[in-house]
């Protein structure tokens, strides 16, 4: 069974967690606060740990095979067996409910460099969806009065980040055209260009969602984070909240992050072809140099709800509060609008014409 | 929501078509800006060209002005006739009280009408002291003119039975011009699907952008937020001209419209 860390009160021994508010630790029983810093190496620290109690199965309780892709822990508060996730770096124990972090998670190689601490709460996250539906047309009737909110969990998701300086160029076929008349005839004369240019350009910590279970485009769309604001990995950040170990290699979210840096230099290349009417672009390359990367650990909340037996997602950024999630549109509410105000504007434009007719 | 939009809507369209067939039922046929008739002779002589109308197909419409403005009697009758038919077949009188001289216009297979008929629809009503006396003869006349007239000569072939059959061909070309002249007043009916196209299209645009509002969730495009500020340098800059081409196109002629 693997090792997991609860984050102990001195005082009462009972399990702390991370604050907003205060950016620190604090214990939901006796109210006190600590600092991170206190928590900064809690297994080289044996005293005022509290109970040490470990509850190991003695017999084999699992089938072979039957664990595959979890993991299983045991509770140092209560001793109820943890079953999560192979990837489930924080979770909460379904018994006692205390906050455990699961060690060998964030250790050694899997130790991310930067964690964002969560700057807004749960609260925060409930409001942003009631105004996330504020303004919202077209919706299935129902949906806001029945669509139950099932779950609403902080989740630090895996992240990777990258950080290059790019050298690219590309070549434009452009275009000037003049036009002219005289008595007899019009003229268009189209002046054909070679464009070339090339740039040096760095990016910094272009992220990378480094989760397979979390949606790519739900985690992009929530960006961007604010990495200045991030502060070196310590697992008491961790506390109060669910976290993931990235499971989608760096190598394999690199060509995602390439692709973007492309998109970027082949725009701020094509901003510089000005004095022209019109360009293709023919060709872009890029070369990465001094390329680095970091894992980091950034905040979301997510929301669950359900409605109809369908469940819907939505995504706020745990530090700048930006909320994303899609919302059903009733197709046939958006048809009938549709013919109504077609018809709406196609009487005023007849109407026009008969105006415009009698004057 | 959605039914207020939609009685909104239908009471438009209703306003709409109640106000094109108001237009198109409310037909001129004596025009006395100066009031030298009642309003019930105007009903009453109303009443027989509606009846020429009906039996022979012909709008015959008079004016009775003291002033043409800058127009002939002439010019005044064609801008009568678009103004206040939308009949194929009309006969506009007008007659200047001021300059007491008269002239009109002929549309459509009126322009059959030699002067010598003209004349006759025009004594009937000088013949009478009366507006209203007069215009009864007239229209009396007229009903019988239209009723006795020569057949339309058949402008392709050029055989004419009739002494004037030139200014009848003249006519006949003239009115067919006017005809398309004459439509000015009128959007027709084949515009309704257009502009119902032309709606759908703009609703269709607004309300799927209104919609579209319900997905916020997508796939970043690049990572320009992420650019270093200042970071971007350029090393290499070059515009070749490689050709250019002339495209030449003939003006169109005045005389081809």
């Amino acid at each position: 069974m693997s090792t997991v860390l609860q984050q102990k009160c001195p005082n009462c021994g009972g399990s702390v967690e991370f604050d907003v508010g205060a950016q620190r630790l604090k214990c939901p029983f006796c109210d006190a606060e600590f600092d991170i810093n206190a928590f900064q190496q809690p297994e080289n620290n044996g005293a005022g740990q509290g109970d040490s109690i470990n509850w190991n199965s003695q017999s084999s309780q699992w089938a072979l095979g039957e664990t595959n892709g979890m993991s299983v822990y045991g509770c140092q508060s209560c001793g109820g067996e943890i079953v999560a996730d192979e990837n489930t770096g924080a979770t909460s124990c379904p018994y006692c409910g205390n906050q455990v972090v699961m060690k060998g998670q964030f250790s050694g190689a899997l130790r991310p460099d930067l964690v964002i601490p969560f700057k807004l709460d749960k609260k925060a996250a409930k409001e942003a969806l009631k105004k996330h539906y504020q303004g919202k047309k077209f919706v299935p009737k129902g949906f806001f009065d029945d669509n139950k909110l099932e779950e609403i969990k902080g989740v630090y998701v895996p992240h990777w980040l990258f950080t290059c300086d790019a050298v690219a160029d590309a070549s434009y076929k452009a275009r000037i055209v003049r036009e002219w008349s005289d008595e007899d005839y019009d003229y268009t004369e189209t002046s054909h260009y070679d464009v070339y240019r090339s740039c040096n350009i760095s990016f910094d910590n272009v992220p990378v969602d480094g989760s397979s279970k979390m949606p790519d485009d739900l985690m992009e769309s929530i960006e961007p984070f604010d990495i200045s604001q991030a502060v070196d990995f310590n697992v008491a950040y961790l506390a109060g909240y669910l976290a993931d170990k990235y499971d989608v290699s760096v190598d394999d979210c690199v060509e995602r992050a390439n692709e973007r840096i492309k998109q970027s230099a082949d725009n701020a290349l094509a901003a510089t072809v000005t004095g022209y009417d019109s360009f293709d672009t023919t060709c872009v390359e890029m070369n990465v140099a001094s390329g680095i990367y970091k894992y980091a650990l950034y905040p979301v909340w997510l929301l669950t709800t359900k409605w109809e037996g369908k469940q819907y997602t939505f995504a706020m950024n745990g530090q700048t509060g930006k909320f994303v999630g899609n919302i059903p549109t009733d197709k046939k509410a958006v048809t009938k609008a549709s013919l109504l105000l077609g018809a709406g504007i196609g009487a005023v434009l007849y109407g026009l014409a008969w105006l415009i007719q009698l004057l | 929501m959605t039914k207020k939009i939609f009685a909104i809507i239908v009471a438009a369209m209703l306003c709409l078509s109640v106000a094109v067939s108001a237009s198109a039922d409310t037909m001129t046929y004596v025009y006395d800006p100066d009031y030298n008739l009642t309003d019930s002779e105007i009903a009453e002589l109303h009443g027989y060209a509606e009846s020429v109308e009906e039996d022979y197909g012909y709008s015959v419409i008079f004016c009775i002005v003291s002033d043409c403005g800058e127009m002939t009697c002439a010019e005044y009758a064609e801008d009568a006739c678009i103004s206040f038919t939308d009949a194929e077949n009309a006969i506009v009188f007008v007659h200047n009280t001021d300059e007491g001289v008269y002239d009109y216009y002929l549309e459509g297979d009126a322009a059959a009408l030699d002067e010598a008929l003209i004349d006759i629809m025009w004594n009937a009503y000088d013949a009478d002291d009366s507006y209203f006396g007069g215009l009864s003869s007239f229209y009396a006349t007229a009903a019988e003119v239209i009723e006795n007239m020569p057949p339309v000569v058949d402008t392709q072939t050029g055989d004419s039975e009739t002494d004037n059959a030139e200014t009848v061909t003249e006519k006949a070309d003239e009115t067919a011009e006017n005809k398309d002249d004459g439509k000015k007043g009128t959007v027709s009916p084949i515009w309704i699907p257009v502009c119902l196209l032309i709606g759908m299209l703009i609703g269709f645009v607004i309300i799927n952008s209104i919609a579209s509002k319900n997905i916020s969730v997508k796939m970043q495009k690049n990572a320009t937020v992420y650019t270093r500020e200042g970071s971007m340098v350029l090393t290499g800059s070059a515009d070749n001209f490689l050709y250019s081409e002339v495209d030449r196109r003939e003006k169109p002629k005045n005389d081809e419209k």
